[in-house]
């Protein structure tokens, strides 16, 4: 055994990437509930490809026959309806595991220095992500994948001057059809896959460079004992992989009562209107994307047209989701955790969440005078977060943070 | 603070749903009270359906042997474990019984003799086999009305032209409990009404000028209101199968796998806490 190790170790870093990594990476001992969401998001990443691969196997990217193909894998194919189920619950599933790992984000403020190329890697971690499921979301070919698809892709139509050739090019066509729907599996099938295994690596990589921030947002590795061990840190493996499993039970846990259960969930996670083939003759007479996209599609319709042109709602559409990028230099605070911020600090959030929330709601509801009303009020709350943030972190009083991590 | 966020809270959700309640629909839908687990009603509804649906309207995902095997092989197999304890215990053996074991034997059953001899040299698996293809027998017998083999997917006798040319449409059956809902169903299979301005004669309640006609008014004028009701509730529990054969068996594989989870995660549990013990008396460090 020690022999094989050593035959291993003098060719690859086998020994030193396991001790790097897991067992000599020193982690801060109070993670909370907040902490598990990085290791379900992997889980969640590893789920779908490995039922993606099996789909796969049996789905046709063909206009003629791709709805009928995923009716095929739910009815004769062998454990196909689990897969199907899995793969699909997965999506919505990955999504709320995101939004509670960023969320854990803002709370302690995970994304301040030193950890600003984190944050980085992880926002176009989900931009691909975002990316990814509305590709996934068209290959079923009902009537939601194919009008949610020509919703989308049309804000392309809508850049000035290069818009229309844009369109085609993006579609291989001058409407949503054949070349788009074979187009859109390659890239959900290996592009983009490839793309976030690749960021999560590199997320990885980054995050075990600087080290785990924690609830308190005090860095561990400025105590350390005469071993250059963090006095506050315990080894990730085994302390933390024991942990994390308790979370993934849990996680499947709830995952299960979906998956076997409530696989539509109401139609949040399979709209009804998509057991519909796609039928360009016939629009449906409410578009909405699925829950995880809703918040910006929200804030693309609050934005009205200017000069004849939906574009600058559709600027404001990625305005918000890349706004987040710049979180790291716009918090000007002192302290990273929620627990030691100023007050304007946890109201702003506290308003944040709601808008976000709030506009997700009004994402997926037909448009009325008072939605279009709310939104708009949303939309410039959610924008406000950002734009006070200067501002509001750099005022109030902060609380003292103490030198070691409590528990 | 915190008083403060529910109040905002609750104001946004008032806001929101009461401006929401008047986006509901005019159109009243009845609850279709189906239960999926009820296979005597799944078996009564493939049979109307058969006979007063499957004319014009294709359940096209769905082949005809799927439907031997989820809603009549359990029948097929019980009979033939009563006849076989009748043989193993001597009793006198029914028609029934003999029935069961041509089936089960593949060959013509008529002395309880024969019947022990087939047995003892026809392997499990074999009498399974036979017992499937039984029920795909029954199946081509009473279910397909058409030349179609037993594997084929369930197409309409009418042909699609046809059929646009005679009604304006003739929707495929297959999902339509999953994208219009089993209580829609239900409520419009119920909903036809007289109207001598259509062409048919009818109107319907929930999908108005429906150009369907009412093919069941010869089930509404001989039955009961209460039977009639039952019988639209058996096609649309059939069509709620027919749209996701996989809810026959997701439910109870469900609780098998939370059963399972909740065992793993008692396991899981305890495993952490050991581990961390060290980490509360700071142990994990006197580890060489």
């Amino acid at each position: 055994m020690n022999n094989n190790k050593n035959w291993i170790d003098q060719r690859f870093p086998l020994t030193k990437v396991w001790n790097e990594h897991l067992a000599e990476y020193y982690t801060p001992r109070n993670f909370n509930f907040w902490y598990f969401f990085g290791s379900l998001a992997m889980l969640a990443l590893v789920m779908q490809i490995v039922t993606g691969i099996f789909l796969t196997m049996h789905f046709k990217p063909d206009a003629a026959h791709a709805f009928a193909s995923v009716e095929y894998i739910m009815r004769d194919v062998n454990w196909g309806w689990l897969i199907r189920y899995l793969h699909s619950t997965g999506a919505s599933a990955f999504f709320i595991v995101i939004y509670l790992h960023m969320y854990r984000g803002l709370l302690y403020g995970s994304y301040k220095a030193p950890r600003e190329l984190i944050w980085i890697l992880g926002m176009v971690l989900y931009i691909a992500l975002m990316a990814e499921a509305f590709m996934g979301y068209v290959l079923p070919w009902g009537q939601m994948s194919y009008w949610g698809a020509q919703v989308i892709i049309s804000l392309f139509g809508s850049i000035p001057v290069f818009g229309p050739d844009i369109l085609t090019f993006i579609l291989g066509d001058y409407a949503v059809g054949d070349p788009a729907l074979n187009r859109f599996f390659s890239l959900h099938v290996i592009a983009l896959p490839l793309i976030l295994v690749i960021l999560v690596f590199l997320h990885i990589v980054a995050l075990h460079t600087v080290g785990s921030n924690n609830p308190d947002g005090i860095e561990i590795k400025k105590n350390k004992d005469k071993d250059g061990i963090p006095k506050d840190g315990i080894p990730f493996h085994p302390y933390y992989s024991v942990k994390d499993i308790v979370g993934v039970v849990v996680f499947l846990m709830i995952f299960s009562a979906v998956v076997f259960f409530a696989p539509a969930m109401n139609g949040y996670f399979l709209e009804s209107a998509n057991f519909v083939e796609a039928n360009p003759l016939k629009t449906p007479s409410h578009i909405a994307p699925l829950w995880y996209l809703t918040p910006f599609y929200s804030v693309l319709r609050a934005i009205p047209p200017m000069f004849g042109s939906q574009f600058p709602g559709v600027v404001g559409m990625f305005a918000a989701l890349l706004i987040l990028i710049a979180l790291p230099w716009l918090d000007r605070s002192s302290v990273k955790s929620i627990r030691y911020r100023s007050w304007p600090y946890k109201v702003a959030l506290g308003v944040f969440v709601i808008s976000f929330v709030v506009l997700g709601y009004l994402g997926m509801q037909p448009v009325t005078p008072i939605n279009a009303l709310l939104a708009r009020v949303f939309t410039v709350t959610y924008f406000g977060f950002f734009i006070l943030m200067p501002w509001f972190t750099s005022i109030g009083k902060t609380k003292p943070v103490p030198t070691r991590v409590t528990e | 603070m915190k008083k403060k966020l529910h109040i905002a809270l609750t104001t946004v959700a008032i806001l929101i749903f009461s401006f929401n309640v008047f986006a509901l629909t005019e159109i009243h839908i009845d609850h279709a009270n189906t239960d999926i687990n009820d296979k005597k009603s799944l078996q009564r509804g493939v049979k109307l359906f058969m006979n007063y649906c499957s004319g014009c309207h294709s359940i096209q995902f769905m082949r005809y042997n799927r439907i031997g095997k989820d809603l009549f092989l359990d029948d097929v197999i019980v009979a033939y474990e009563k006849a076989k304890v009748a043989m193993l215990n001597n009793q006198p053996l029914k028609h029934d019984d003999f029935m069961a074991f041509s089936r089960a034997f593949d060959s013509e059953i008529t002395s309880l003799d024969q019947a022990k001899s087939f047995f003892e040299k026809s392997p499990k698996e074999g009498i399974k086999e036979n017992l499937i293809k039984a029920t795909d027998k029954v199946v081509g017998k009473n279910l397909i009305f058409t030349n179609e083999k037993v594997g084929s997917l369930i197409t309409s006798a009418m042909s699609v032209s046809n059929a646009n040319q005679w009604f304006g449409r003739n929707p495929d059956l297959s999902l339509v409990s999953r994208s219009k809902g089993v209580d829609w169903v239900y409520s419009y299979l119920r909903g036809f009404y007289k109207d001598d301005s259509r062409v048919f004669g009818v109107n319907n309640h929930v999908l108005k000028n429906a150009s369907m006609p009412d093919v069941l008014w010869q089930l509404k004028q001989n039955k009961s209101s209460k039977e009639f009701d039952q019988d639209i509730r058996d096609i649309t529990n059939f069509l709620d199968y027919v749209s996701e054969p996989a809810k026959l068996v997701r439910f109870d594989l469900g609780i098998k796998v939370l059963g399972f989870l909740f065992v793993l995660f008692i396991f899981a549990y305890l495993l952490k806490k050991e581990y961390w013990k060290d980490v509360k008396y700071g142990k994990w460090r006197a580890k060489d």
